[in-house]
């Protein structure tokens, strides 16, 4: 179509531009829904692609779910502890292998029924109720034991453990129980084992009752906590009256505290003791008990307080106070039967002593053939009248022990000679020989008792003399090798070709008055008592006596004696052939005689003018001091028992004049008891004359005490023009140092050096109180005195080293003296040391 | 702004002045689309004020009215394609509340870049609202239009007043019913 008009035209135009702008305006909404479309897919394969990720995650999900499922049901499966479930009402849901194992069930038979079904019924009740009770308050977790009963009829105990378990809306209980039989039969068996001891407990309780022994229980602090039947019987209160006392203000007499004190140390320590006390009864009687306390224990292992068994022993000790005073009496008797003895024998010896003395007097007389016999008998029986009593004196001091063993430096090898001559004079008569054998070196001094080696020596060898009527009598001697450097052991032994002792007597010849054939005291005399004492002295010295012997072929009698050695040698022999010799300077001496009795008096003054020693004598005690103030004596002989002053205070009176501190005063007297002769030291007297005395008794003390140490020569020195001081011992140096005097004074010169130091030390340790430091110096210096020739102080040490050993309190005064000794020589070593010097220049 | 309104507006006027007034004032203003729209299309709120300015001055009509017509015609358009939005509401103010809470929710699911006027109610009584409009694109009128055409179709009478706060964007409409 042809447009007509412009109009038209203009339409045409319009609506060609509508429908351009139509088209254009679809064309945007195809655009924008085509990207709306693209949009829309991509989103929906978005959302796809997150469907199938969730789909995949949800499939993840489940199959873990599956896994974790399995695995928490094989751990509950196979868990050691029974795991199971429960509805709120009871009924089980669930239950594991465990479970069913211990139940006996299975899992179907379980399931559905009712937990109260498997419990004991006994116990349903307490169970029921306390699960009701767990379950009405709500409560998250309990814990509860309860036996159940299995199919086979079993009674197990189980533990169990329940929880509160809410999974949405749904609630139930989840339990985990162990079985627990074993622990719970444990826990009844130490419950029956508990029984068991407080019955066996009661039992014993009950026997110690029923066996008189009363038991009271206390705490700490000493009150009662429990008191049994028997211990109120005994006390006289009632357990009522007696728990939560005080056991001592009530029961114990007072003077008992200190026990009782001491016991209570000992039981907080754990230690058990028995005592003897008194108690207070309640009725006001007062009773001895024998207590055994011992601590008890708590649960915790402390002391929580004594036990004490008590026994009453008032009757016991009732009996023991009568004993006591019977055997009080028994002794007051005894010492008034020692004292008769004593004083019997000091009245006996007296006159006996002036029986003795005449007859020697009168047998020096001129005398015919008859007389001089008579003589002799007389002699002989008022000799055996004198052995006898001194033998009876001897047991009688033995059996009192009232023998006290005296330590002193002796010559053995003197008494042992003295011995021999004295019995070859006799045996001579009877054509016997009497040897002494000395095997080993006797050449010191030793230490120890003399008086009882000579009277055990004189009593054996004496018996030998008296049994051997041919043949010959050994004294024999053996040093044996020595255990310590101190000591010397020396083996006696006493051989006599005598009658000998038959097997049958051998065993009893130590009896008292004994021998060995009874018609024999008759044939050989004696009191039998020799054997006697001779065992009991060597007993004392912690010896024996031994006897072989065969009949009619002699005896040997042996025993062995340990003497402390000094270090001392026996440089000379003193002699002792003649009796009647006394040393020249003895001579010249002056003495003064204090005695009463005038037989005595003849006796002494024939005696002292047969060797020319001039004395005066004194009627009485007031006399000797007199004359001893007024003239000057070299010794004095006093008679102790004198009227008006004794011999004791006239010797006391005596010493107190300056003069007369070192002159030696002997006592001349019967009483030979050690008391009296401790008394005669306490009284200044130097030593005992026992009467009645022989002349070769009085020349031998008048020779000691005069005589000695004067006459002694003086060492000759050949080989060196160097004297060493007369107060050193001068051989002892010259065996030391020969002649090096150079070697001598480099000892001294050491020895100044360090024993002051040494004994320095010594102080020190004195204030400190330690002995054993002590006597490690005083043994280390002991030699170191010998070398500078002062052997005395050595034997000092060793003393003190004794002392130590015995654990002596008078170490320590020893050690002092020790000290003293060395201070007070020191000088004359330092004198000494300087003269070597010179002597040493002067020969350079 | 949504080509809906664009092509709502355009076939009002085609309607009432016919192809060649639309014709005219397309050619005569200048838009960036060159006027062809579609309602699934965005384009600039300018045009649609250049096409408001053209045709007022082709037409020597009052924008203010044009805008309150558009109102009532865009009502109808509405009630057309989407009338569930009105069948589920009884009285004109449950309605007019349910722009802001759901019609407005539901546009935004189809067209997430939709740039949507704000209108928050405030109601005193069945028969008091207070609706604040608020929007750059000063089409206060346009919303009149719509508020009357609501009661209308309620079959409710009133007065709509307004309060316009021109600092704020922003236009309060007091919707008094009659009783």
């Amino acid at each position: 179509m042809i447009p007509n008009n412009s109009s038209e035209q203009r339409e045409i135009e319009i609506l060609k531009r509508k429908v351009e702008r139509e088209r254009k305006a679809r064309q945007q909404a195809e655009d924008f829904l085509e990207k709306r479309s693209l949009e829309l897919f991509e989103a929906n394969n978005q959302l796809k692609q997150f469907n199938e990720k969730l789909e995949e995650e949800i499939r993840t999900r489940n199959t873990q779910l599956v896994e974790s499922e399995l695995r928490y049901r094989t751990l509950v499966e196979t868990a050691q502890d029974i795991i199971f479930n429960i509805s709120t009402d009871g009924y089980f849901e669930f239950v594991n292998q465990v479970a069913k194992e211990l139940f006996g069930y299975d899992e179907s038979e379980i399931i559905g029924q009712h937990f109260t079904e498997f419990i004991d019924p006994d116990h349903v009740e307490r169970v029921l109720g306390f699960y009701i009770h767990f379950r009405d308050k709500n409560e998250q977790a309990s814990y509860l034991e309860f036996p159940i009963i299995t199919r086979q009829g079993e009674h197990r105990w189980i533990g169990q453990k329940v929880r509160r378990v809410e999974m949405g809306n749904r609630v139930y209980f989840s339990a985990y129980a162990r079985d627990i039989t074993q622990q719970i039969e444990s826990e009844k068996a130490l419950i029956n084992v508990k029984e068991e001891l407080r019955k066996s407990e009661m039992k014993y309780r009950s026997m110690i009752e029923n066996m008189e022994l009363g038991i009271m229980e206390v705490d700490n602090h000493g009150i009662i906590l429990n008191a049994y039947d028997r211990f109120c019987e005994m006390s006289g209160y009632s357990r009522q009256e007696l728990v939560g006392q005080n056991a001592e203000e009530l029961l114990l007499v007072p003077e008992f505290k200190a026990v009782m004190d001491l016991q209570h140390q000992q039981r907080s320590k754990g230690i058990a003791d028995t005592y003897e006390i008194k108690l207070k009864r309640k009725d006001g009687e007062e009773i001895w008990v024998l207590i055994s306390g011992a601590p008890f224990y708590n649960e915790s292992g402390e002391v929580a307080g004594t036990a004490g068994i008590h026994y009453d022993i008032t009757e016991r000790k009732n009996l023991e106070r009568d004993l006591q005073e019977a055997r009080l009496k028994a002794e007051k008797a005894q010492m008034a039967e020692h004292e008769f003895l004593a004083n019997m024998s000091h009245e006996i010896r007296t006159p006996l002593n002036s029986i003795i003395g005449m007859t020697h007097i009168l047998k020096e007389s001129p005398l015919n053939d008859e007389q001089h016999d008579l003589v002799k008998i007389i002699t002989h029986s008022s000799r055996l009248l004198h052995s006898l009593i001194n033998d009876i004196l001897d047991v009688s001091k033995l059996e009192a022990g009232s023998v006290i063993i005296r330590n002193e430096d002796f010559n053995l090898l003197e008494i042992l000679e003295n011995i021999q001559n004295t019995f070859s004079v006799k045996a001579r008569e009877k054509n016997i020989e009497v040897s002494l054998d000395i095997n080993g070196q006797l050449d010191e001094l030793v230490n120890g008792d003399p008086l009882l080696i000579n009277q055990i020596l004189m009593n054996l060898v004496g018996n030998a003399e008296k049994f051997t009527d041919q043949g010959k009598i050994c004294i024999e001697t053996e040093i044996l090798p020595s255990e310590s450097d101190d000591q010397i052991q020396v083996r006696f032994a006493i051989h006599d070709s005598g009658i000998g002792i038959s097997q049958e007597q051998l065993p009893h010849i130590f009896d008292k008055f004994h021998q060995a054939a009874m018609s024999s005291t008759k044939r050989h005399g004696g009191t039998g008592l020799g054997l006697t004492i001779t065992q009991k002295l060597l007993q004392l010295l912690g010896s024996e006596v031994s006897v072989t012997s065969e009949e009619e072929k002699g005896s040997t009698f042996s025993f062995t004696i340990s003497f402390g050695k000094t270090g001392k040698l026996i440089r000379t022999k003193e002699k002792t052939g003649n009796e009647w010799e006394l040393h020249a300077s003895v001579r010249s001496k002056r003495a003064l005689v204090a005695e009463d009795n005038k037989l005595n008096q003849k006796y002494l003054d024939m005696l002292l003018a047969k060797v020319g020693i001039n004395y005066d004598l004194a009627e009485n005690g007031a006399e000797a001091i007199q004359m001893a103030a007024q003239n000057s004596y070299d010794i004095i002989l006093m008679d102790i028992q004198m009227p008006g002053v004794d011999g004791f205070e006239a010797t006391a009176r005596i010493r107190e004049i300056t003069r007369y501190n070192d002159v030696p005063i002997i006592a001349l007297s019967a009483m030979t008891m050690s008391s009296h002769i401790s008394q005669l030291e306490e009284a200044g007297l130097d030593d005992l004359l026992p009467k009645p005395f022989t002349p070769r008794d009085l020349y031998t003390i008048l020779n000691y005490y005069l005589g000695y140490g004067s006459v002694e020569p003086e060492p000759e020195f050949t080989e060196s023009e160097f004297h060493f001081s007369k107060e050193l011992d001068r051989q002892l140096l010259i065996d030391s140092y020969d002649n090096d005097i150079e070697y001598a004074a480099d000892i001294f010169s050491t020895f100044l050096s360090n024993t002051p130091d040494e004994l320095k030390r010594v102080q020190e340790f004195i204030k400190q109180n330690k002995t054993a430091e002590i006597r490690t110096i005083i043994h280390r210096i002991k030699p170191t005195f010998q070398m500078v020739g002062l052997p005395a102080i050595s034997v000092m040490c060793s003393d003190a080293e004794k002392l130590a050993d015995e654990k002596n309190e008078d170490f320590m005064l020893k050690v002092n003296e020790i000290t003293d000794a060395f201070e007070s020589t020191r000088s004359l070593i330092i004198s000494e040391l300087e003269r070597m010097q010179n002597y040493i220049k002067q020969l350079a | 702004m949504k080509g809906i309104v664009f092509t709502e507006f355009l076939s009002m006027i085609e309607n009432q002045y016919g192809d060649g007034v639309v014709d005219t004032i397309i050619n005569q203003s200048e838009l960036p689309s060159g006027g062809a729209y579609t309602s699934v299309g965005t384009y600039d709120i300018s045009e649609l004020h250049q096409l408001i300015k053209t045709l007022c001055r082709e037409t020597s009509c009052d924008s203010k009215n044009l805008l309150n017509d558009f109102g009532h015609h865009l009502f109808g358009t509405f009630l057309n394609l989407y009338p569930e939005f009105f069948n589920r509401c009884k009285h004109p103010f449950d309605f007019l509340e349910s722009i802001e809470n759901h019609i407005h929710r539901e546009v935004l699911k189809l067209y997430p870049d939709a740039e949507l006027p704000s209108f928050q109610t405030n109601r005193t009584n069945d028969f008091k609202l207070e609706m604040k409009y608020t929007s750059a694109r000063h089409l206060a009128e346009l919303a009149r239009g719509l508020i009357e055409a609501s009661l209308e179709h309620y079959k409710k009478s009133g007065t709509v007043n307004s309060i316009s706060d021109p600092n704020h964007d922003s236009t309060i409409f007091v919707i008094e019913l009659n009783r």
